[in-house]
């Protein structure tokens, strides 16, 4: 018995010395095709081309090879339950490296694979790990999904401005796609309502206003008694762009008589030669002379 | 009268000076008074009273803002200051469709940044020496320069036909009013301030103002006089 217990107690601190220790870092990963750092609905199902690119950098310790896996958990449990942890590659890198997924398999793939095909609405994020399998070390990166369009909104009609339309709108409910991503913006569409037909979408773009509660903005640059259509859409984080808001809305920009204009109707003011600064420098010119005089006097 | 007069003289002669400044108090050198006043533009005076101030902006009065700072030529019979000031008034309200439309959707403004150069007169004698009389009377006179511009829908400063809608306004203004000295009412505390950060003195005051802001009575500008006979305003004052 006491020849045992010899034995557990030096073998004992034999097996701590051999346990190898973790090794933490950090990975980034991002996408190439608009580096927003959001996967959207096109990047998704590949009518964007996307590729993932992802770079870690161990901290002292770590020796390789390196297994980069993507997963729709953070740990990238090899038996994932809602999705699938795939093996990406490995690769034979120092601690600190940039991988392509030099299998060459795009967004659309690598996210097939995980979620499975059609980028479902409910995939919110593709996390990415790199396991470093010399002390078994796992470090988790992350990029969002972003894969469901927003409701279009709807469009009041807009209220005339000089050369400009005042457009509002409500933000659209129910769902698109299965989905219902929250609107992170707006975009309004708008043209000269002779030269747009009236069963196409509007393609001219004349607003990008950001906010999700963001019900407004204001047209520039239009001609005064020119009617224009008006459409909005809403637009996601990572760029998914709602239907166009119908009905098409029309608003004619006229002339408005602000108060300078109100006033020179009748008004004796000239106005634009007093201005600038002359005066102001003149007031202040004098502090300094005060000075000097008070100076002399003591 | 003389009577009565000369006896409170004596008897204010006759109370210990507890509140006289202090001999150790720093030296004064200048003041800054930072204040808010009503005021509304006498635009509209040359039509009459009712005219596009009045359509766009409606009757109300706003407020201006203003910091002042002023040296001190002389502080040993009153304080006679020159100073420099600089203010910020705005009035919003909505353009007009044509043809009598009404209210527009567009926002239009003017905006005035009025400067001026003033030459201040304090009576503090009676002040620094007696706490009981922490009053002090006060005149000022100013020359003043508005300087404005109106803004249209977009934003920007507005235009009619060649002419825009931005200028200046010069004028003069004359000014009276009663300032309470703070310190009275803890003359310890206001000893702790000069110590260490200065200010000899805090006011609390109030004046009226009639000005005459109109180029001196040219007949090609409009007139930013207040549209009261006296203007209103009041703020606090240090004096370093």
């Amino acid at each position: 018995m006491a020849k045992r217990l010899l034995a557990i107690l030096l073998v004992a601190p034999s097996i701590a010395l051999a346990q190898t220790t973790t090794v933490s870092g950090v990975v980034t990963v991002a996408e190439n095709a608009d580096q927003d750092k959001v996967i959207n609905v096109a990047e998704c199902l590949n009518q964007t081309q996307d590729n993932l690119q992802v770079s870690w950098t161990f901290n002292a310790g770590a020796a390789g090879p390196f297994t980069v896996l993507a997963s729709d958990q953070s740990a990238c449990p090899q038996s994932s339950t809602t999705g699938g942890t795939i093996t990406a590659t490995t690769v034979t890198m120092g601690p600190s490296g940039t991988n392509n997924f030099a299998d060459t398999q795009t967004v659309a793939t690598r996210i097939a694979s995980v979620f499975g095909a059609n980028c479902p609405s409910t995939a919110t994020t593709l996390f990415v790990c790199v396991i470093d399998t010399a002390t078994n070390s796992i470090i988790t990166g992350s990029i969002l999904l972003d894969l469901a369009a927003p409701p279009a909104p709807v469009a009041n009609t807009p209220t005339p401005g000089d050369g400009a339309l005042n457009v509002s709108w409500s933000q659209g409910s129910g769902s698109v796609d299965g989905g219902t991503g929250a609107a992170n913006g707006f975009r309004v569409y708008c043209d000269e309502r002779a030269n747009v037909p009236d069963d196409a979408a509007l393609t001219r773009k004349c607003a990008d206003v950001s906010g999700q509660g963001t019900t407004d903005t204001r047209i520039e640059g239009l001609r005064n008694g020119t009617e224009y259509a008006v459409e909005v859409t809403a637009v996601t984080q990572g760029g998914n762009e709602s239907p166009h808001s119908t009905p098409r809305v029309f608003g004619t920009p006229v002339e408005i008589d602000d108060f300078w204009r109100l006033y020179r109707e009748t008004g004796r003011e000239q106005g634009g030669c007093a201005a600038g600064a002359g005066g102001l420098v003149a007031l202040l010119a004098l502090a300094p002379l005060a000075w000097r005089w008070r100076r002399r006097r003591s | 009268m003389i009577r009565k007069v000369l006896i409170c003289s004596m008897l204010a002669a006759a109370i210990p000076a507890a509140a006289e400044e202090s001999k150790y108090a720093s030296r004064r050198w200048g003041t800054v008074e930072l204040s808010a006043g009503i005021y509304r533009p006498k635009i509209d005076s040359e039509f009459g009273g009712s005219g596009p101030f009045s359509t766009t902006f409606g009757s109300g009065r706003g407020v201006m803002f203003r910091a002042d700072f002023a040296y001190s030529l002389l502080v040993s019979y009153g304080t006679l200051d020159l100073g420099i000031g600089a203010g910020y008034t705005q009035r919003t309200g909505k353009g007009q469709l044509p043809d009598g439309g009404g209210p527009s959707a567009d926002e239009t403004s003017i905006k005035i940044i009025p400067v001026r150069l003033t030459l201040t007169y304090r009576y503090d004698v009676l002040a620094l020496r007696y706490r009981w009389l922490p009053l002090v009377p006060f005149g000022r006179v100013s020359l003043d320069r508005y300087n404005w511009w109106v803004t249209n829908g977009s934003g920007d400063t507005a235009k009619a036909g060649s002419r825009s809608g931005r200028g200046a306004t010069n004028g003069y203004s004359f000014s009276g009013g009663l300032a309470l000295l703070l310190d009275s009412l803890d003359p310890t505390l206001a000893r702790d301030m000069d110590r260490n950060s200065g200010i000899n003195h805090t006011y609390l005051f109030a004046e009226f103002t009639k000005s005459y802001i109109k180029d001196f009575g040219s007949s090609s500008s409009w007139d930013l006089s207040d549209d009261r006979k006296l203007a209103f305003s009041g703020g606090l004052m240090f004096q370093f």
